[in-house]
């Protein structure tokens, strides 16, 4: 205990609670400009101009909306399994590396986050479309195909570029998690009889385990409300739920709808996000709570 | 390298402290219950304790950022209770200094007169005395991760002292330096405390730091002061077993007491009558236990009569400066007599000795509850 | 015993490279197609030339998006590390009841898609008659911004040894003194990286851009988007690659200057 009071210190009650006016301004802040602006969201979306839940009703009624979000919800599972399979190879090489080593590694994953959404979405763009960098190498390099494949503008292309984004994040936080994982317990199979590749999978993976299904949560959650991507790289069959919202909003003009929509979304989000408080819990003290994203 | 004292800044140096009935409670735990302390200016003072003894929270009271429960901290007589730390005029040296480590040395010293908003050729002037006084003139420059501890030290010391407080609190001063370094700096802070005649309160758990630096020691177990006195009171006559054993190491005879006309006596061993000291234990205890510090024992080569404290030798070990000879008497309890070490030991493992007890008095302390 | 440990796998190796390769190489060939001739962004270009760098400086409209995007990324950084800043001690400061609430809400703006936040802001603007409003979006900028800050400076604050702040206030320094002269000097490599993230994030920033910019307030990333859905060519490319060398100008400039302010505070 008298370690605990020369190490943190206590304040003299006078400026203990005077903290809380350098709270004021965010919570201003987030009043204004997030709570209250979603709260009017919600009304919106219910009261057109009665209260009804007309658009509820529609949005999970009607056979295309369903597909919408159907489909927000497919490519969202889609790339984060992707994500999570080429993702946790690479976060284990970079959870080997140290100093400059993991400096150059970090740098290239991280050089992605840095670039500009739309720098990324063009480039695929530039990379994919008929006459781009791999249709070319493989019809004329290699001569394996006659005519283009479209990679772009559909399925596949939204696929790649919404991977690409959320690649970085899940190997950031599958490293994070690895890094943590103690070591000696590997090594401590390995001495008793265990070759080193049954002492990763039955040892390590499975220490793993707690950062898998929440990197999978966050990822899922993240790749849920994508827009750009999937709009610019979808073609106009790709559509999600954000799209449907932002055509709503600034095409269609049916705010009431978009803003049913964007409730949905972020109920998906909600639902998401208290899947991912569960498993921190039952994943114990692996959690670190608080402000440690 | 002299630092000129005057009689006024002396007296506006060093001011008086006092306790009174100090009291703090963290929920269930009770940390500080009932503390007073009278602390004389120019005083050392060192609160002498096992961790979680509740000296340093103690500390921490005086300095402004424990707020007592109940009870006071007076500072010249001032209630201090309403004063936040900032104004309460102590200067306080934290146990691993505390440097800022974004200024350099000399700006870590200059910190509190820029506070005071001194103006800066005098805030210069008095930077470079209280370096010199603490003998580190020539490193201002330096950041404090380009220092060595003691010399961090140093510096924790010189930036406490730069604005003249009062008083001066230090916590566990020594702790994070090596055993050589010490000693050495044991004599140092003694030194400028004495030249500057700051009063001072010390907070350590080694009792050797206490001894060799303090005018008084006060000994705190469970949040209270269990006995104060110079460190020979302490050393010499303490008033139970715990602090006999925590000042040191020391041998315990049980023994009865005997009452005659000339005074009390403890009868151990078999019956051996060893005389007491007035003052030791209580009145009406009939049983106490004699306080014999094992440099205090002298062996003597045996005689094989059964008078005395006759016993064998049943080992002998050799620590540097001196021989541990651990002696099994016939009446069953072991002692640790330590004999400087002059060369070669007489004794051997088996060897007969008598321990000669002297004629002087003895102290003893109450039987442990 | 460090070398079973150290090595992981042909097969994690293999893969690890073909995604750092998935990862980078989009955007290596951006930068070859800037300097092509063709319209048409075929990679390799068959002859080079700067013909789409002349055209974005001779357009005006990029200009004036640039200009744009950088004094809104400006502005929301100051805003965004100011607010990141009190926030982040505010939180840290406070132990009273219901912490764990308050520092959910200080970071649920991360976790809403930002769609919804864009059009509940929207709705908001709309009801003041911000929209396209400069000022509309720095404010939707900061909000979304200022949680990362917090975070990251929250971090800083948790290595930071309180001990220090006891000792000012033990030399005389009441706490704003302490704060401003000790506290604040000390975590400073954390306050340049929220600033940077802040500038970045704004700087890059797509969906408010689309629901809340006006005639006057056009961004680059909304440029380039009314670009890649309607007029694609590779002056895009050369947008591109001023953009990737900015922002890693801008990332080498930040770390270099953590890396040299941390060397003070060890």
């Amino acid at each position: 205990m008298e370690a605990a009071i020369s190490a943190r210190g206590t304040v003299p009650r006078r400026s203990r609670g005077g903290s809380l006016w350098l709270l004021l301004p965010a919570f201003v802040l987030l009043a204004g400009a997030f709570i209250g602006p979603i709260a009017i969201l919600l009304s919106r979306s219910v009261l057109d101009p009665n209260l009804t839940l007309q658009h509820y009703v529609e949005i999970f009624s009607t056979p295309a909306y369903v597909r919408v979000v159907w489909n927000s919800i497919e490519i969202a599972l889609v790339s984060t399994t992707i994500c999570l399979a080429a993702g946790y190879p690479t976060a284990y090489v970079l959870s080997r590396q140290r100093g400059t080593a993991r400096a150059a590694l970090l740098g290239m994953v991280l050089l992605p986050f840095w670039t500009n959404i739309l720098v990324r979405v063009y480039a695929w763009i530039v990379v994919l479309q008929s006459h781009g960098a791999i249709n070319l190498f493989l019809m004329d390099t290699l001569g394996i195909i006659d005519h283009p494949l479209k990679l772009v503008f559909n399925y596949t292309g939204a696929i790649i570029g919404m991977v690409h984004y959320l690649m970085p994040p899940t190997v950031l936080i599958l490293d994070s998690t690895m890094r943590s994982v103690d070591q000696r317990l590997v090594l401590a199979a390995q001495s008793l009889g265990a070759t080193p590749r049954r002492a990763f999978f039955r040892i390590f993976v499975p220490l793993t385990l707690p950062g898998i299904r929440a990197a999978a949560v966050l990822i899922f959650i993240m790749g849920l409300g994508f827009f750009v991507t999937p709009a610019l790289l979808g073609g106009r069959q790709q559509l999600t739920m954000s799209m449907l919202v932002n055509q709503d909003f600034t095409e269609i003009m049916d705010w009431s709808f978009g803003s049913a929509l964007a409730v949905v979304l972020l109920a998906l989000t909600m639902v998401g996000l208290y899947a991912y408080y569960r498993l921190q819990r039952k994943a114990g003290s692996r959690a670190k709570g608080g402000l440690h994203a | 390298m002299t630092y000129q004292t005057t009689q006024a800044s002396s007296r506006r140096r060093s001011a008086t402290l006092k306790l009174v009935n100090l009291r703090k409670q963290f929920g269930d735990i009770v940390a500080i219950d009932d503390v007073s302390l009278d602390v004389v200016a120019g005083e050392f003072v060192t609160l002498l304790g096992a961790s979680g003894s509740g000296k340093s929270t103690t500390l921490m009271a005086v300095a402004g950022f424990v707020e007592a429960t109940s009870g006071q901290v007076l500072i010249n007589g001032e209630d201090q209770n309403l004063q936040p730390p900032y104004k309460r005029d102590i200067g306080l040296v934290f146990q691993h200094y505390a440097l800022f480590p974004h200024l350099s040395v000399e700006k870590n010293v200059a910190f509190p007169l820029e506070t005071r908003r001194l103006p800066k050729a005098q805030i210069g002037e008095r930077v470079k005395r209280v370096l010199a006084l603490v003998r580190l003139g020539n490193l201002g420059a330096r950041k404090p991760s380009e220092l060595s501890g003691g010399q961090q030290q140093r510096v924790a010391l010189a930036r406490a002292l730069v604005y003249e407080p009062s008083i001066l609190l230090l916590d566990e001063p020594l702790g994070a330096l090596d055993k050589s370094l010490r000693e050495e700096m044991q004599w140092e802070i003694r030194r400028i405390q004495q030249t500057l005649a700051i009063t001072t309160v010390a907070v350590t758990h080694d009792q050797h730091e206490a001894i060799t630096m303090s005018d008084r020691i006060a000994i705190m177990r469970n949040g209270r002061i269990e006995q104060i006195g110079t460190p020979a009171d302490i050393y010499e006559r303490p008033r139970t077993r715990y602090i006999a054993e925590f000042m040191g190491s020391s041998n315990f005879l049980r023994g009865k007491v005997e009452t005659t006309p000339d005074g009390r006596r403890l009868r151990v061993a078999l019956h051996t009558a060893v005389p007491l000291v007035p003052r030791a234990g209580a009145i009406a205890d009939d049983s106490m236990d004699l306080v014999i510090r094992p440099e205090r024992v002298r062996c003597v080569p045996g005689t094989q009569d059964g008078d005395g404290l006759v016993g064998a030798i049943s080992g002998v070990t050799y620590v540097g400066e001196a021989w541990q000879i651990a002696v099994k008497l016939d009446s069953g309890e072991v002692l640790t007599a330590s004999h400087a070490n002059h060369g070669e030991v007489a004794f051997a493992p088996g060897d007969r000795v008598a321990i000669d007890l002297g004629t002087h008095p003895w102290w003893a302390v109450p039987l442990e509850s | 015993m460090l070398d079973s440990i150290r090595d992981s796998g042909v097969f994690s190796k293999a893969i690890a490279s073909l995604t750092i390769a998935f990862l980078l190489l989009p955007l290596m060939v951006v930068i070859p197609i800037s300097f092509g001739t063709s319209s048409l962004m075929t990679f390799p270009p068959h002859e080079y030339s700067l013909r789409w760098y002349r055209e974005l400086v001779d357009d005006s409209r990029w200009l004036s998006a640039a200009l744009t995007s950088l004094q809104l990324g400006i502005t929301v950084a100051f805003a965004s590390t100011v607010l990141a800043t009190m926030t982040a001690i505010g939180l840290f400061r406070y132990r009273g009841p219901g912490k764990a609430a308050l520092q959910a809400l200080v970071l649920s703006p991360l976790v809403v898609p930002v769609i919804v936040i864009g059009v509940a802001l929207f709705y908001l603007f709309s009801l003041l008659g911000m929209t396209g409003s400069m000022n509309a979006l720095v404010c939707a900028h900061t909000l979304l911004t200022f949680p990362y800050g917090v975070v990251v400076i929250n971090a800083a604050l948790e290595r930071f040894d309180t001990r220090l702040e006891q000792a000012a206030m033990s030399l005389g320094a009441n706490p704003f003194g302490t704060l401003w002269r000790v506290t604040l000097p000390i975590i400073r490599p954390s306050i340049v990286v929220a600033a940077v993230f802040a500038f970045l994030i704004s700087f890059d920033e797509v969906v408010m851009a689309l629901l809340l910019s006006g005639p006057t307030t056009l961004t680059i990333p909304k440029q380039m988007w009314d670009g890649i859905r309607f007029d694609l060519t590779p002056v895009i490319a050369a947008v591109s690659t001023v953009l990737l060398v900015f922002s890693s100008a801008l990332v080498a400039f930040a770390e270099a200057l953590r890396r040299r302010t941390q060397g003070n505070t060890r």
